[in-house]
C-alpha cells in the first residue's frame, strides 16, 4: 500500500551553516500544517522527511503539503523491506494500478543509497523489470518517453517505491527569516505579495486601513477572507491583522492638502503608521503589493517620495510583475474571486481626478505642514484593533454588531 | 400514537423548531444584500456552516444548501456529469439506490453515458465487481451508505480505497440514512460529495446538504443569482440553515447513547419477531443499521398490514405500493428481497430513540394477531 509520503527539501539544503535550524523549522511546520490528521507519524532522515499515513488519505494530506514553503518535491511512496522479492511484489502492485488508470508505458529507475544491498542499481532495475514483464503480460517499457517512471529508492531504513513526484512550493521554511508588516488593501496585489513573503520564509503581520463610514465592515471582512486563504502557508497556521482607524487622517488630508498630492500624503501616513506598528511587534521590514508603474502612487518618483518617511526596508515582491502574472498567482492561491468583490477601500474612496505621478519630496513635506498629523498618527496607532486569524476557524468581522448567540447552533 | 416510520421522516425536535422560529423572526434579511443586515444574515450562514463542518470533522469542505436530499443527489450527479455529456464517459452506481440517485443515472444513460449498476447480495455490493467495473473513463461512483429499505450498510471505506486506487472517478455517497444515527465507519474526508438531509434526524423538511470537496467544480443546476458560488441560485434560507446546524449538533451530542439505545431496541424487536412463524426477517448476515428492520409476511400484503396497524394508531412503512394492474414493483425492493412475494408482503419498522420496549410489545401483539387473517 502507498503508506508514506517522502518529502524532499529545496533551497535550504544550499544553506550549509543554518541547515540544521532550517530543517528543524520545516519539520515542525509540516507537523503543524498536518495537525488535523491525528494518525500521522513522522520520521526525519537527514535531508528527507517521511510522513507515515497510517490510513489517512494521501491525496488530502498532499493538498496541504503543497502549501508548506521549503518543500522542493514529495512523493506518495510504498515502503517495503529491502529485499528483492518484497520489492518486486510492491512494484507489481503499483505498476498494475498505473496501467489500470490508463498508462501504457513505463520505465524503472533505481537509486541505491544502501550500498550493502547485494545488487547494483542497474541489476535491481533489471531484476524488477524482468519480474514485471513476467507477471504482467502486455505491459510495455519505454525508456525515453514513458507514461510513468517507477522509482525504487533502496535505503537502509527500507525500500521506497513510487510512481510520481509532486512539485512542492519551494522557498524557505515559513518563519525562518524574520517578521515583516504586510500592508493589505483588499485588492488583488497585496495578498499575493504577502503570500510571496511567507513563501520566502518571512512571517507577516497584516495592516489594514479602515475608514468607516466611507469603507464598510465588508471591506474588512474581505481582507479577513483574503488572509485566511494564505494562512495554510504560514508557520503557525495563523496571521495577525492590525486594523487601523484611518478616517480622521484621511479627512484631514482631503480638507487641507492639494488635491493632486492627496494620494502621496495618504500613502506617507500609512507608511508612518505601519512603521510604528512594526516597532511595536518587532517587525524588521514592510511588505506591500506595489508594482512599478501600475498606478500614480507606484511610479519611481512616488515610491521615493513616499518611502522617505520610514527607516526600515520596504520589500515589494511584485515590483516587476506583469498584472496578468499577479492575477495568475492570485487564482492559484484562490484569492482572486475575493479580491474582486466590489467594496470600497481606503485607496479607492477618495481618488483625485489628476493625481501627481511625479510628486516631489519637498512639495509633499510642504503640504503636510497644513495638518497636525503627529497626534492623529498617535491616535491611529493607539486605537488599532488586533485580531488573530487562525486556520479552520473563520473569523467574522462585525465590530459594530451584536454577537451571534452560540446557543442557536 | 406509536410511530415506527422514522426512516420516512422523524419527529422534529422542539429545540430545532425554536431555533428556526427565533432565527426566522430575528434574521429575516437577505444574506446576499450588501448592506449591514445582509452581512448579519450571511454571518449566521457562515457560522452554521462552520459548526456543521466541525461537528462532522469535515473542516475544509464546502456545503451547498438545497431543498432536500433529492435535490442534493441530483446536484451531485448532474453537477459532475453534465460537462461530460457526449464524451462517452462511464459512471457507476448500485441497483438499490434511492430513486433520487437511480433515476438520475437512468436519465444520464439516455443522454449517452455508459452506466454500471452494481448488483447486490442481501443488500450488499461486491467490491470485486466494483473493481472490475472501474475504467479510466469512469468519472463518478455513487453509492448509498445505509439502505433506506432494509438498512444494509455498504462497505464505503473499501469502496473509496478501490475507486482511488483504480480510477480517477469522483465519489458520491448518499448518507441520508446514516448521518446523525451512527458514526462514520469510513474516512468521510475522502468522499468528494456527500448528501445529507435534516428531517430524518429531528430536523426540518426543506433543508438538504451537499458537502463537497473544495476543489470540485460542479455544473450549475439551478440558475439564478450568484448565491452558493453560483452553483445553486436562490435566496438562502438562513433560519433553515441555522436549524440544520442545531439538528446536527444535537444528533452528534447524543449519537453514541442513541445508537446504543436503538441497538438494544432492535435486538428486543428481532428476538420477538424471529419466533413468529409467518414472519421472515429480510436481513441475514452482514452489517445492518439497527434503525431499520424489514420483515415480510407469508400470507398478507405489506400494504394491508400497514392499514391494519394504523387502526391501532401504530405506523410502519411499506416497501412499495405495488401496482396490481401493472404488476410493477419498486426495483430496489425487488432486488433487496429476491422474491416477489417478499417484496409485496413487506413492511419496514424504522426505529428511533423515541421508541420504547412497551411500544414494541404492543406491535408484536398486533402482528401475532395477524395469524388469523
Amino acid at each position: 500500500m502507498e503508506d508514506h509520503i517522502l518529502i524532499r527539501y529545496g533551497e535550504l539544503s544550499l544553506k550549509k551553516s543554518n541547515r540544521k535550524q532550517f530543517i528543524t523549522k520545516i519539520n515542525n511546520n509540516i507537523k503543524r500544517a498536518l495537525k488535523q490528521f491525528e494518525k500521522l507519524t513522522y520520521e526525519s532522515r537527514g535531508l528527507r522527511f517521511y510522513v507515515l499515513l497510517h490510513g489517512e488519505d494521501a491525496a488530502t494530506v498532499s493538498q496541504l503539503l503543497k502549501k508548506v514553503p521549503g518543500i522542493y518535491s514529495f512523493s506518495v511512496v510504498s515502503r517495503t523491506t529491502s529485499d528483492l522479492s518484497a520489492i518486486q511484489e510492491t512494484a507489481k502492485m503499483l505498476v498494475q494500478q498505473e496501467f489500470k488508470q490508463g498508462a501504457h508505458t513505463f520505465k524503472v529507475e533505481t537509486s541505491r543509497g544502501d550500498k550493502r544491498f547485494p545488487l547494483t542499481s542497474l541489476e535491481i532495475t533489471k531484476e524488477v523489470s524482468r519480474y514485471l514483464f513476467q507477471q504482467l503480460p502486455g505491459i510495455q517499457a519505454d525508456v525515453h518517453h514513458p507514461d510513468f517512471v517507477l522509482s525504487l529508492d533502496v535505503r537502509q531504513e527500507g525500500t521506497f517505491l513510487y510512481t510520481d513526484i509532486q512539485k512542492g512550493l519551494g522557498g524557505f521554511p515559513a518563519g525562518s527569516l524574520g517578521k515583516t508588516m504586510l500592508m493589505v488593501s483588499g485588492g488583488i496585489d497585496s495578498v499575493v505579495a504577502g503570500y510571496m513573503a511567507i513563501k520566502k520564509g518571512m512571517t507577516i503581520e497584516a495592516v489594514h486601513f479602515a475608514a468607516p463610514p466611507y469603507t464598510s465592515d465588508l471591506a474588512v471582512q474581505k481582507v479577513v477572507d483574503l488572509l485566511e486563504k494564505i494562512i495554510p502557508y504560514t508557520e503557525y497556521q495563523s496571521i495577525r491583522l492590525h486594523i487601523v482607524p484611518f478616517t480622521t487622517i484621511q479627512k484631514a488630508i482631503y480638507d487641507a492638502c492639494r488635491e493632486d498630492y492627496c494620494i502621496t500624503i495618504m500613502r506617507r501616513m500609512m507608511y508612518r503608521i505601519t512603521e510604528r506598528l512594526a516597532q511595536k511587534v518587532g517587525a524588521l521590514a514592510i511588505v506591500n503589493g506595489e508594482n512599478v508603474g501600475q498606478v500614480a502612487s507606484q511610479t519611481l518618483e512616488s515610491m521615493a517620495t513616499i518611502e522617505d518617511v520610514v527607516g526600515i526596508p520596504v520589500i515589494r515582491p511584485l515590483a516587476t510583475f506583469d498584472k496578468q502574472d499577479i492575477v495568475d498567482v492570485a487564482k492559484q492561491i484562490d484569492t482572486y474571486d475575493i479580491s474582486i468583490r466590489p467594496y470600497e477601500d481606503c485607496c479607492t474612496v477618495f481618488v483625485p481626478k489628476h493625481p501627481q505621478i511625479k510628486p516631489s519630496l519637498s512639495h509633499a513635506k510642504q503640504e503636510e505642514q497644513n495638518i497636525n498629523f503627529a497626534e492623529m498618527i498617535d491616535y491611529a496607532v493607539e486605537e488599532t484593533v488586533r485580531i488573530t486569524l487562525k486556520k479552520d476557524s473563520h473569523y467574522i468581522y462585525n465590530a459594530n454588531q451584536n454577537e451571534i448567540n452560540d446557543d442557536l447552533f | 400514537m406509536i410511530y415506527f416510520d422514522h426512516a420516512a421522516t422523524s419527529i422534529p425536535s422542539s429545540t430545532v423548531l425554536e431555533v428556526y422560529q427565533q432565527v426566522a423572526n430575528m434574521v429575516w434579511y437577505n444574506p446576499s444584500s450588501m448592506h449591514k443586515l445582509g452581512v448579519v444574515a450571511k454571518n449566521y450562514i457562515d457560522k452554521a456552516t462552520i459548526t456543521i463542518l466541525n461537528t462532522l470533522a469535515l473542516q475544509g469542505k464546502t456545503i451547498y444548501y438545497t431543498s432536500g436530499a433529492t435535490e442534493a443527489n441530483n446536484l451531485a450527479i448532474y453537477g459532475i456529469c453534465m460537462p461530460y455529456i457526449g464524451k462517452n464517459k462511464h459512471i457507476i452506481t448500485t441497483q438499490i439506490e434511492h430513486p433520487s440517485v437511480y433515476r438520475v443515472f437512468q436519465d444520464l444513460e439516455k443522454k449517452g453515458f455508459r452506466v454500471t449498476y452494481l448488483h447486490t447480495h442481501n443488500g450488499f455490493v461486491d467490491i470485486e465487481e466494483l473493481k472490475a467495473a472501474l475504467t479510466k473513463d469512469t468519472i463518478l461512483v455513487s453509492m448509498m451508505w445505509v439502505n433506506n429499505i432494509i438498512g444494509s450498510i455498504q462497505p464505503i471505506g473499501e469502496m473509496i480505497q478501490v475507486v482511488k486506487a483504480y480510477s480517477h472517478a469522483k465519489i458520491h455517497v448518499d448518507a441520508v440514512q446514516g448521518i446523525g444515527k451512527m458514526p462514520f465507519d469510513y474516512n468521510a474526508n475522502e468522499v468528494d460529495l456527500m448528501t445529507l438531509t435534516m428531517h430524518k434526524i429531528g430536523g426540518l423538511k426543506g433543508t438538504g446538504l451537499l458537502i463537497a470537496s473544495q476543489a470540485l467544480a460542479l455544473q450549475t443546476m439551478i440558475h439564478g443569482g450568484h448565491q452558493q458560488h453560483s452553483v445553486r441560485g436562490g435566496t438562502m434560507d438562513v433560519a433553515g440553515i441555522v436549524a440544520a446546524s442545531k439538528t446536527l449538533t444535537l444528533a452528534y451530542q447524543h449519537l453514541d447513547a442513541h445508537y446504543q439505545y436503538v441497538q438494544n431496541l432492535n435486538h428486543y424487536l428481532l428476538e420477538r419477531l424471529k419466533d413468529i412463524p409467518f414472519v421472515t426477517i429480510n436481513q441475514s448476515r452482514g452489517k445492518y443499521s439497527p434503525y431499520v428492520v424489514s420483515i415480510s409476511f407469508s400470507h398478507i400484503k405489506g400494504e394491508t398490514v400497514m392499514h391494519y396497524l394504523e387502526q391501532y394508531d401504530i405506523y410502519v412503512g411499506i416497501g412499495s405500493a405495488c401496482n396490481e394492474k401493472q404488476q410493477t414493483l419498486e426495483r430496489a425492493i425487488q432486488v433487496l428481497t429476491d422474491e416477489t412475494w417478499r417484496a409485496i408482503n413487506m413492511i419496514r419498522i424504522s426505529l428511533s430513540e423515541h421508541n420504547t420496549t412497551q411500544e414494541i410489545d404492543e406491535l408484536i401483539v398486533r402482528i401475532k394477531a395477524l395469524e388469523r387473517m
